[in-house]
């Protein structure tokens, strides 16, 4: 099965190099002959288990909570650029 | 002393302070640790917790169930103050920000936090050679893996640094490592442990569970941890439960459900026999012993290898170089996406999220992830209709013993296979706990002991009474 690194990692965000590239297709191919035994299956008629909660329509209450300073100060420090307390990120629209 | 009964008894009978119990522990890991590297870090606060402990007993205090008790902490599950690195260099210098629910609880519980424990990158992986800070060795023998992806909760628990642990098993990642290593290890069911402040790899497959020395101890752990919680909206109400009626240890007219499926070429011949003699040793003592079919089993590999690197492709959309972790600076927005990524993420998370990518693309998502969802659909339904005439279903935990470190790492094919009798449970969100049962060819082999949706009494039943007859 021929395997479009490049497309699959530019899908995916993400820099492969060229050995990563033709190790990854490689191995992404035989693993995907492998999955490709699900066709063997027979699902007519099965529905998808979409999710395996057995919970529907779980609410919170419409409060505030307050986050410590301590966490947003944490959350902060985490940033990897910042201006003061506020978060620094590449324009998502280019001229 | 290993367990945390022992433990919890010397405290209780003034015959050791938890402060001195956290340092023999600290120490210990300094003295052991650099050959098995079980541990990513320690806490450097598990000494003053241990003294606020000894305050609380000598006020007369009523101790809850894990105070003093030092525990170890699988590194993707969020401590706050502590770096929480989920085995990757781009969480390499992430430092928690807030407790997950179940660190919350065990403080709650008076455990000591004593460390992190090292892990596959992202949980993914079953040897722990996919950590980025380099892997774990098996106590056992130090050339072999000790499992994954939770090798390194389940290495300090079989070396005997801490007497129990968390891990996560989204495919069977505690009960594989705890198979390898010779030790406890539960996957709860799906919901019975909240997953908020885990770092997600597949979320309608992950769960937190205990890894310990005794089926008791991971009873206790995990009581201490379950239930409830509104942080996580896929978490369950559970009735009360308490640890002697856990282990009841009485297995007579128990129904036992043997797989033929389970039992297949390739399996180790000396992993066969133990679980075949477990299995008559059950017999002989009045549990009945049926032979079921699952006959999805064959395909669930494939449908767990699409189902949860499509959830990974996901989760993993987070990691971008933007609000924390490891970032890349590109010349445009989206270079910097692909080299903080790239450069970020190891070998097989990238081919996880490739491997996602491309079975929820175009042209290939009907064949592949809507495909593999019926699967779990027929999956779930071998094991209910199993449920309706037994009460556990009993296998191996893996095909083979720990293999040596390097052997599987070129071909993730291989790796992959190992999952074969794990990954079911998660796809069919059942409660699985392996437990040890023998040794073939000098190492560790693991019974797995399956049961249904929030029926973790029937596992803690059968695996006290097993390990009982194994003492």
């Amino acid at each position: 099965m021929h395997i479009d690194v490049q497309h699959l990692a530019t899908l995916s965000r993400l820099s492969v190099s060229e050995i990563e590239r033709e190790k990854y297709e490689r191995q992404i191919g035989s693993i995907l002959e492998y999955l490709s035994k699900l066709g063997e299956v027979d699902t007519t008629d099965v529905p998808e288990l979409a999710h395996p909660a057995v919970l529907e329509n779980v609410w919170a209450e419409d409060e505030i909570h307050e986050r410590s300073s301590e966490q947003r100060n944490a959350m902060i420090e985490a940033f990897p650029n910042r201006a003061g307390d506020l978060l620094s990120v590449p324009a998502v629209f280019e001229e | 002393m290993q367990t945390i009964r022992e433990m919890r008894q010397a405290m209780d009978a003034s015959e050791l302070s938890a402060r001195e119990l956290t340092e023999a522990v600290l120490k210990d890991i300094a003295k052991r640790d650099g050959d098995i590297h079980a541990f990513l870090s320690v806490s450097e606060t598990a000494a003053a917790e241990a003294d606020e402990v000894d305050r609380r007993r000598k006020n007369g205090e009523n101790l809850p169930a894990l105070a003093g008790i030092p525990i170890a902490i699988k590194n993707n599950i969020l401590v706050q103050g502590w770096k929480t690195t989920a085995g990757s260099q781009i969480l390499g210098n992430y430092v928690a920000p807030y407790d997950a629910t179940v660190i919350f609880r065990l403080r709650q519980a008076g455990a000591i936090l004593i460390g992190a424990t090292n892990l596959d990158e992202f949980a993914m992986g079953s040897s722990t050679e996919n950590s980025a800070f380099g892997p774990t060795k098996n106590p056992c023998d130090p050339e072999r893996i000790p499992g994954g992806s939770s090798g390194g909760s389940a290495a300090a628990v079989a070396a005997g640094f801490v007497p129990a642990a968390l891990g996560t098993d989204t495919g069977g990642s505690i009960r594989q490592p705890a198979a390898m290593c010779g030790v406890v290890g539960l996957k709860p069911t799906y919901g019975r442990v909240s997953r908020y402040g885990s770092i997600a790899m597949a979320s309608s497959l992950d769960q937190i569970g205990p890894i310990a020395r005794t089926v008791e101890d991971a009873a206790t752990l995990l009581l201490a941890i379950e239930g409830k919680d509104p942080k996580d909206a896929t978490s369950a109400e559970l009735p009360d439960t308490t640890i002697p009626e856990l282990l009841s240890r009485d297995v007579k007219g128990l129904r036992l459900g043997v797989p033929k499926e389970y039992f297949v070429e390739g399996m180790d011949s000396e992993v066969e026999r133990l679980v075949r003699e477990a299995i008559k040793a059950h017999e002989a003592a009045g549990a009945e012993i049926e032979e079921i079919s699952l006959p999805h089993a064959p395909h669930a590999l494939a449908a767990y290898y699409v189902v949860m690197p499509c959830e990974v492709s996901s989760n993993m959309a987070r990691y971008d170089g933007m609000r924390y972790g490891f970032s890349a600076s590109g010349e445009s927005l989206e270079e910097t996406y692909r080299l903080s990524r790239g450069d970020g993420f190891g070998a097989e998370v990238k081919r996880r999220i490739m491997l996602g990518s491309f079975a929820l693309s175009k042209g290939y998502a009907d064949a592949l992830y809507k495909k593999a969802l019926k699967v779990r659909t027929l999956i779930k339904r071998d094991f209910d209709e199993a449920f309706t005439h037994v009460d556990a279903i009993i296998a191996p935990t893996s095909p083979s013993v720990a293999w040596k470190l390097g052997e599987k790492v070129e071909d993730p094919l291989t790796m992959y296979l190992s999952d074969i009798y794990t990954i079911s449970a998660n796809l069919a969100t059942i409660p699985a706990m392996s437990i040890p049962c023998g040794l073939a060819h000098g190492l560790p082999v693991g019974l797995q002991l399956m049961a249904k949706p929030f029926a973790e009494a029937t596992l803690f039943r059968l695996g006290a009474w097993f390990e009982a007859q194994t003492k």
